[in-house]
């Protein structure tokens, strides 16, 4: 009798905590929709991307990951690559206001364009909302967002977890993977990795 | 002209060479447990990487973020090394980051065997190239070209006086392996189960704030653990990254036990049932 009553209640605390969880991207799921303005003004939303393709970059210029990607060019070669070929790419910053990685949106145009930035557009997400809708947890970390909204990669931008710019030669990319494939109507072999990186500077 | 060139390599070596000189982000060093070495007797050598208050670097599995120190071991020819002795690890919890690593300092040790035709009255020199991530709030990158120079002597090594304790204190954090504690491990395709029975007289309060670190990257997500009992075996159940990844034959990782002085930490090695494959 007393097993039942708290088999219940257990079973309402889980619903609870699947309610909160489907929140959550989940590869395999529709991606959370959501609105953000871009470093321009623009509020962007990826449903307005539908019919395309969508890569969501997790990213913070102070992080040494990050450094890796763009100071080697590995990450400006994959946005110029999969932007020329129609996909919507979207660099988003989560930094709270005082963290690293934090910047106004000027700021933030004159870094991108200083590295050549081939991204779509930058989103600031300053308050960290769509950062944990995603589970976004370091920079990078990467989503891709199949042309009819499902997510189809959540994780690591390749298999080298490691700040030195010479792992980027020869590193297995799992974006270019989930993306050629996906774009050959291929399943994604690899759909979801540990991302690797600094965290993610979110609001205390 | 090739002068020239040797120059501009000599600056440029320099240049990547951060000379083990303290910043306020600490320092790496490479330290052994004796001061002169003798053929066929192993030592100990590691890197001790020293940290300000608040900071940390990583364990060989860094968790959500981070990267564990990368090294490059360079030894003398027909030296031999064993495995890096790598501490029990703590968490380090950023919801909704969840890292393992090391604060304050760490020795990442291991043996090393000088062949039995080392000279006696000859220096022989060990490297290190690291890099490792010193974090707080943010990261900072640093990279250590480390070298140590030992004497070889026809009589026994004499132990370091600076340097023996800090082995002697580093190698009580080294998981064991401990038959006394039984580990089965199952997976199914969305969680993996690690459960564990304690030898008699371990309190299960102690087993329920247990906490376990896998080894192997990529299998689980991290964070809060909840272990569950059920006549006296402890089972923890951590949701997997991608049911649809290969699953390694044996689950590997560090069960750390708090105790009623400090913690135990034993080392898990063990098969891994997969479930759902066989069902």
């Amino acid at each position: 009798m007393k097993t039942g009553y708290l088999t219940a209640i257990g079973c309402v605390a889980m619903g609870l905590a699947f309610a909160v969880y489907s929140e959550e991207a989940m590869v395999g799921q529709p991606a959370p929709d959501f609105k953000l303005a871009d470093t321009h003004g623009n509020a962007v939303s990826p449903a307005a991307f539908k019919g395309k393709f969508v890569v969501l970059e997790w990213s913070n210029y102070d992080c040494p990951f990050v450094k890796k990607h763009y100071g080697s060019g590995n990450m400006q070669r994959l946005q110029k690559k999969y932007t020329e070929k129609g996909v919507i790419w979207l660099t988003i910053n989560s930094s709270a206001p005082g963290k690293q990685g934090n910047y106004p949106p000027e700021k933030w145009n004159e870094m991108s364009k200083e590295k050549g930035s081939a991204a779509t557009a930058v989103l600031l997400d300053p308050d960290g909302k769509v950062g944990k809708m995603y589970g976004a947890k370091t920079t990078p970390h990467m989503f891709v967002i199949h042309p009819e909204g499902v997510l189809i990669y959540k994780g690591a931008i390749d298999d080298q977890p490691s700040f030195n710019p010479e792992t980027v030669k020869g590193a297995k990319n799992y974006v270019e993977a989930a993306l050629d494939a996906a774009m050959a109507g291929k399943a994604v072999e690899t759909p979801s990795t540990q991302s690797y990186g600094c965290s993610v500077k979110y609001a205390d | 002209m090739s002068r020239g060139l040797v120059i501009a390599g000599i600056l440029l070596a320099s240049l990547i060479t951060d000379s083990p000189a303290e910043d306020k982000y600490g320092i790496a060093e490479l330290v052994a447990d004796v001061e002169s070495i003798r053929p066929g007797m192993p030592f100990m050598a590691g890197v001790l990487i020293r940290m300000p208050a608040h900071w940390h670097t990583y364990w060989l599995n860094s968790g959500d973020s981070g990267m564990p120190p990368e090294m490059d071991w360079q030894l003398p020819e027909g030296f031999t090394a064993g495995p890096i002795l790598w501490p029990a690890p703590k968490t380090f919890d950023d919801p909704p980051v969840t890292s393992f690593g090391y604060d304050h300092e760490v020795l990442l040790a291991r043996e090393i065997r000088p062949p039995e035709n080392i000279t006696a009255g000859t220096d022989y020199a060990i490297g290190v190239n690291i890099s490792w991530l010193v974090c707080r709030e943010v990261c900072v990158p640093k990279t250590s070209r480390l070298r140590l120079t030992l004497p070889a002597r026809a009589e026994p090594p004499v132990k370091s006086a600076q340097w023996e304790s800090v082995f002697d204190s580093a190698s009580r954090t080294i998981p064991i392996q401990d038959s006394q504690w039984r580990f089965r491990a199952t997976a199914d395709k969305t969680a993996l189960s690690l459960c564990v029975i304690p030898p008699p007289g371990v309190e299960a309060g102690n087993l329920a704030k247990a906490e376990f670190f896998p080894a192997q990257p990529d299998l689980v997500e991290y964070g809060p653990q909840a272990w569950t009992e059920s006549q006296r075996e402890y089972c923890l159940r951590m949701k997997r990254i991608s049911g649809d990844e290969p699953l390694p034959v044996r689950l590997e990782g560090v069960l750390v036990v708090p105790q009623e002085k400090g913690t135990k930490a034993l080392d898990v090695n063990t098969a891994l049932e997969n479930e759902w494959r066989t069902k």
